[in-house]
């Protein structure tokens, strides 16, 4: 009998906290798409250091014409994921492993040309990691 | 030039003119942007090439760090904000390098 009096305020306890919980879901999840537009914001130039890079793999021979074909594709899908908000198309592109060391690359190569130095590059490398950090954080929303 | 201080009172200030919320506290955001105009000032001093590159770079950066900055219209980045961010990057970097 004690048991089942414990139970059920076990069970009462859950129902009157679940509304709550779950506006508590809805305000993280809220928080976290607000990330959208600072990353639509910063993806045009991201995207300058990205192409960058792959022009710079192929002028190296580090890459596939190919391959560069299906990144421009992800960077058209990245950037249309950003500008219509849409999560689940977010989540299939591949930034962070796939891209994201192409915008690297990219940058070093505008140091290794002279056209920026290394503080400007330094700035450049510092959106790119929080570009990745909002990116997959948007990419990790209830998942 | 306390540009910490300078960049908090300008936040403070835009959030309750412009309105919206940080991902982070404004001390915090203030910190950030004040490194990111320090290294602005640092480009200017050194006549590094790429300053324009820099400065839209460290916008983004301080948009990415504060997350939200939505005004008036859900869903979509203040202009204002925007222009105070970049404005405001511009004259302390000018600034500390002339200092």
């Amino acid at each position: 009998m004690k048991t089942q009096a414990v139970l059920a305020l076990v069970l009462v306890a859950s129902l009157l906290l679940l509304p709550f919980s779950s506006s508590a879901c809805i305000g993280a999840r809220a928080t976290k798409e607000a990330q959208f537009p600072a990353a639509e914001l910063a993806w045009p130039g991201v995207r300058v250091d990205f192409l960058r890079g792959i022009e710079d793999g192929i002028g190296d021979g580090a890459l596939e014409q190919a391959d560069a074909v299906i990144l421009r594709t992800q960077a058209d899908a990245l950037g249309s994921a950003l500008d219509e908000r849409d999560l689940d198309a977010l989540r299939l592109v591949p930034w962070s492993k796939a891209m994201r060391p192409w915008a690297d690359r990219g940058i070093e190569d505008q140091l290794a040309d002279g056209e920026v130095g290394p503080t400007v590059a330094a700035e450049l490398s510092e959106r790119v990691v929080n570009f990745t950090a909002t990116v997959e954080s948007l990419q990790a929303i209830f998942r | 030039m306390n540009t910490r201080a300078e960049f908090k009172g300008m936040f403070d200030e835009a959030l309750t003119r412009i309105g919206g919320n940080l991902k982070t506290s404004s001390d915090e955001l203030a910190a950030y942007t004040a490194e990111r105009s320090a290294q602005l000032a640092l480009i200017l001093e050194t006549g590094e090439p790429g300053f324009d590159k820099a400065l839209i770079a460290a916008r983004d950066n301080v948009a990415l760090k504060a997350g939200l900055l939505v005004g008036k219209q859900a869903g979509s980045l203040d202009r204002e904000w925007l222009g105070l961010i970049a404005g405001g990057l511009r004259i302390a970097a000018a600034a500390l390098a002339a200092g």
